[in-house]
């Protein structure tokens, strides 16, 4: 399967500048090698940084075990899980994994309706915001995989419904984008299920100026 | 699938992200209570690292500012790193340093006390790296005339 390359941009955090990025509409090997030869080891010292520093276990970033290619290699080829990843630079710099098929809206005035269902989504530990023992390297990843879930939700006839379940540290994000919060979900480890109302999906994407 | 992505939205939505964790997905709490028990606790010693990181730069013959400069890193934590065998040194700068010396971050990291795993190999080497690289060598005139001049600047009152 070849990936189709979108173009992009991302904000170099540390000096303000522009830096072009890929929108790759699918995981390829290239990602899982980045995963395991420049995310791990780079995870594991901001683990270890928290944990000399004392940080309470609850203030650790909650994707710090998720296995990438073990997760792609449960979904790999079905046409109902697309992935999506960022390049920058010749590194990737984000990952997402989508499910068209398994859920349903739950906004009152779509509720049943199709949706894409945000499975994973994680950008590289050098982006992680609250993480000690370093900077961001870039802002931006996360919002262009979620506009690739808006697109991908528009293509597939769902007029861009996309839901998800944030990781604790990601609540805030997801409201400040206007997605609704239907607050903890027993089921997923008590995760907050955020939905993106259609009246915010033009808004956000940038349709409406 | 192809997606136009204009460079006004991306930087609008890049600094509107700033600051902010993007991160979702359902997460195992006890899976990751039962994997963040497989990190041991931080190495007592980062002796060898400091030595390395030393003697890499004078072989390079670099002063510590041009290391910190070149490698984009913290002047202060690399004294730190070069002098200080109980400074834990930042993840950041251990990655930097790898790239800069070109020596996979892995075992560099293992080197720093920053790893998971543990090459009891790795281990022995650098004890050893640390022990034959405590020279003896009388000082050089530089860092004779540095010496004395920081002795100096101890001396006044």
């Amino acid at each position: 399967m070849t990936a189709e390359v979108s173009k992009a941009y991302l904000r170099e955090a540390t000096t303000g500048l522009v830096k072009e990025a890929e929108v790759w509409d699918s995981i390829v090997e290239q990602h899982l090698v980045d995963w395991e030869t420049e995310w791990k080891p780079y995870r594991d010292m901001i683990l270890q940084a928290h944990r000399a520093a004392g940080v309470s276990l609850l203030k650790w970033p909650q994707s710090r075990h998720w296995d990438w290619r073990n997760k792609y290699q449960c979904v790999q080829g079905m046409l109902s899980t697309p992935s999506f990843a960022v390049m920058c630079s010749g590194m990737t710099e984000g990952l997402m994994l989508l499910d068209l098929s398994l859920h349903r809206c739950q906004l009152p005035e779509q509720k049943g309706k199709h949706l894409v269902y945000v499975d994973f989504l994680e950008v590289a530990p050098w982006n992680w915001k609250t993480s000690i023992g370093h900077s961001p390297r870039y802002a931006g990843v996360g919002s262009l995989l979620l506009r690739a879930a808006i697109e991908r939700s528009l293509e597939e006839g769902f007029k861009g419904r996309v839901g998800l379940h944030a990781l604790p540290q990601a609540n805030s994000w997801y409201g400040k984008l206007g997605m609704i919060d239907f607050g903890p979900d027993s089921s997923k480890s008590n995760l907050h299920y955020f939905e993106m109302p259609l009246d915010k999906i033009d808004s956000f994407i940038g349709k409406d100026g | 699938m192809k997606i136009k992505y204009s460079e006004a939205w991306c930087l609008k939505m890049a600094d509107l992200e700033l600051g902010n964790e993007v991160g979702a997905g359902v997460f195992g709490l006890a899976q990751n209570v039962a994997k963040d028990a497989e990190y041991p606790t931080m190495h007592s010693s980062t002796i060898p690292f400091g030595r390395f990181v030393k003697l890499m730069r004078r072989n390079k013959r670099l002063t510590i500012e041009k290391l910190a400069e070149d490698a984009d890193i913290d002047l202060d934590e690399l004294i730190e790193i070069e002098d200080n065998a109980g400074h834990v040194p930042e993840p950041r700068t251990v990655y930097q340093l790898a790239q800069f010396f070109e020596v996979p971050t892995n075992n560099l990291m293992q080197v720093a006390g920053l790893s998971s795993t543990r090459d009891e190999r790795l281990v022995n080497e650098s004890m050893k790296f640390a022990a034959r690289s405590d020279t003896l060598a009388p000082l050089s005139p530089e860092e004779k005339a540095a010496l004395e001049a920081f002795v100096s600047i101890l001396g006044r009152k």
